[in-house]
């Protein structure tokens, strides 16, 4: 064992100077360094995660979407009146919504993300319905059909991400969600053409599901059937 | 004869931070979380499949290790995850911030090498007292698998035979606060100033001593090993300021951590310690080892008395039952602690030494384990910290830090050398 001379410390074997003082160990009765496994520390070096700045990423899409955005509302002023401008400033926006947002800003919850997406394309319409004079389309059907696929979106997500059930009980949820959706779809089209409810396609296409989805609720309950069939089918 | 695997006692869902945790997820930034290691080192090297199931088998006897952070809309939460952690080999840097968020995330990671396993936590889990029984726990549940010994369960080895207990994951802050608070104004620090060592490197630089000569020569100061070696320390930080023409009124304050359990009767394996921090004002003169150990031993009499300590950390729990903070949305109560600990925390200590004490074994365990070391993870403003911990016969001194300059470790390291306690280094 080695002792630095200026601080009067004993040395771990692997050192060759003092971590006090830097002063080298010179031992004449030590022929090799030490062998590594009376090394009091690994060699491997960790490396840090990297990680992207987000906030220098936020700032350069922003920039980037302003060039785009410049150019068209001055060429539309320039040409007279800013008629269509608006059309191309509003879809640039959405997309920088659609796209850009889930990688720039660090909210790992996708919900958050939905919502916003949901909130972009319904704003963009309402400026394009603005624009036109005519808000009754988006009102009686545009709206509502965002609602609805908004809300059935972040209800099947919560089923995917959140809520702890078994894999047959959350696949006839998501079939029950999806039969929900098809039965709101034609309710808002046929208020929007008829005021009236006429539910039919939706029936044809929502009871396929919903029968699935008490099978699979009815499977789960039967663990013989649900064993000889997953024995059966195992790739 | 197969083995059944033991059923998952009941635990809550989740829980709330507890109060002295509530700042750290605040606190930390990208780069930046408050982290210590703890860590075992035995006599012969470590099987690491028999240690990740020691691991597992831990994690049911004191499940709080198995929960992740998460954000409400008011606070932070730990919620309980049914997954498990690997054990990961160990690095040359350790304490690295890690990934908190997404899936699968823990609060610690279980590290080995060699003869050694090592314990990295993020602090809003755990104090040191915390980690270390759960260490201790897990190295005996280790050492039954390996060996087949029955190491007898005591204050800081837990029987994983046992289900999980209310009072080891009580906030206990709240429950003995009262309404006599003391202010939480201190004096600014001194603070010492380097070259920054590589980025994301921690130096790390051990001391180990016989703790029976270390009590010898306190005992010939009449003093403790904790008082004395916390007056080295204050001593050779003394020196630095000494040499430096910067601060000459500020004092240099040393954060000496306290263990609140024995003033309460607690069990937690929660964050239950607080902190006092130890001011030494220089210009009256050379600063001897004998008078800092009177100062040391007086202030902390005063400050460690139960009423003292009460008061202060009674003023936390008091702001953080406030109606109007209790309902502020957590990104605006976030934001304001970040800039509350980037004003206070750390302004007010030169550094810090925490001390987990002696660690009395049991015989089957003791004869199994050479040594443990605590170390402190990088401090977000202060260069140097300091950690210590005895067991098996070994003192370990950590010094923990992310500056290049040697002059604190060096003058503490010779100055115990001079008083008679030989000391063997050990750096990464």
């Amino acid at each position: 064992m080695s002792y630095c001379v200026e601080c009067g410390v004993q040395l771990s074997p692997e050192l060759e100077r003092c971590p006090l003082c830097q002063t080298p160990v010179i031992n004449p009765n030590r022929k090799e360094p030490a062998a590594p496994a009376e090394a009091a520390h690994p060699d491997q070096i960790e490396e840090a995660m990297a990680r992207i700045d987000r906030g220098y990423l936020r700032q350069l899409s922003v920039i980037a979407m302003m060039v785009p955005v410049v150019i068209v509302l001055l060429i539309d002023i320039i040409d007279g009146g800013g008629t269509w401008s608006p059309y191309v400033i509003g879809a640039l926006v959405m997309l920088w919504c659609f796209l850009v947002v889930p990688f720039v800003f660090r909210s790992r919850r996708p919900y958050v993300y939905i919502t916003l997406d949901i909130l972009a394309l319904s704003g963009y319409l309402a400026l394009i319905a603005a624009m036109s004079g005519d808000f009754s389309w988006y009102l009686s059907i545009v709206l509502p059909l965002l609602v609805l696929f908004g809300v059935v979106l972040l209800l099947m997500l919560l089923v995917i991400r959140r809520i702890e059930m078994v894999k047959l009980h959350r696949g006839g949820l998501l079939l029950l969600l999806f039969g929900a959706l098809m039965v709101g779809l034609e309710i808002i089209i046929d208020q929007a053409i008829w005021q009236e409810t006429r539910l039919t396609w939706s029936v044809y296409a929502a009871t396929p599901m919903v029968v699935v989805a008490l099978m699979a609720w009815l499977l789960e309950h039967n663990k013989v059937l649900k064993e000889e069939i997953r024995k059966r089918l195992f790739l | 004869m197969s083995k059944q695997k033991k059923p998952r006692p009941p635990v809550p869902a989740w829980l709330s931070l507890d109060n002295a945790a509530k700042i750290y997820p605040a606190a930390r930034t990208k780069g930046w979380m408050p982290l210590f290691r703890v860590s075992v080192t035995l006599t012969e090297e470590i099987d690491q499949a028999l240690m990740q199931k020691a691991l597992e088998q831990a994690l049911v006897r004191v499940p709080i290790f198995g929960y992740r952070l998460r954000r409400g809309l008011f606070w932070y939460y730990l919620e309980e995850q049914k997954t498990l952690p690997r054990v990961e080999g160990d690095a040359r840097n350790p304490m690295l911030p890690f990934n908190l968020t997404g899936g699968k995330r823990f609060m610690f990671r279980l590290r080995c090498h060699k003869r050694r396993v090592a314990l990295e936590v993020f602090h809003a889990l755990t104090d040191g007292y915390g980690a270390a029984t759960f260490l201790l726990t897990l190295t005996a549940e280790y050492l039954h698998l390996k060996h087949g010994l029955r190491i007898p369960p005591q204050a800081m080895i837990l029987d994983t035979r046992e289900a999980p207990r209310r009072e080891e994951r009580e906030d206990v802050f709240p429950r003995v606060a009262r309404d006599v608070t003391r202010s939480r104004r201190e004096e600014i620090a001194w603070q010492l100033r380097g070259t920054r060592e590589m980025h994301r490197y921690l130096r790390v630089v051990t001391g180990v001593m016989l703790t029976d000569r270390l009590l010898a020569v306190a005992r010939e100061k009449k003093t403790t090993v904790n008082t004395l070696l916390a007056a080295v320390l204050l001593q050779a930080l003394l020196k630095q300021k000494a040499a430096s023409r910067r601060g000459r009124n500020k004092p240099v304050k040393l954060s000496l951590p306290v263990n609140l359990r024995k003033y309460y009767g607690a069990d937690t394996l929660r964050n239950f310690s607080f902190y006092v921090n130890v001011p030494v004002h220089t210009g009256l003169g050379a600063e001897k080892l004998e008078d800092l150990i009177t100062y040391v031993t007086h202030f902390m009499g005063l400050e460690t008395m139960e009423q003292q300590l009460n008061a202060r950390f009674s003023a936390n729990v008091k702001a953080e039952q406030n109606k109007f903070l209790r309902v502020a949305p957590l990104f605006l109560k976030s934001l304001v602690l970040k800039v509350m600990y980037r004003a206070t925390g750390e302004r007010y200590i030169t550094s810090t030494l925490t001390n987990l004490g002696n660690m009395k074994l049991p015989e089957e365990m003791a004869r199994y384990v050479l040594r443990m070391d605590l170390v402190l993870g990088a401090a977000q403003k202060t260069p140097i910290s300091a950690a210590v911990i005895s067991a098996g016969g070994r003192t370990c001194f950590t010094f923990s830090k992310t500056m290049k300059q040697s002059g604190v470790e060096r003058a503490f390291f010779t100055a115990l050398v001079q008083l008679g306690v030989p000391v063997l280094i050990e750096s990464n």
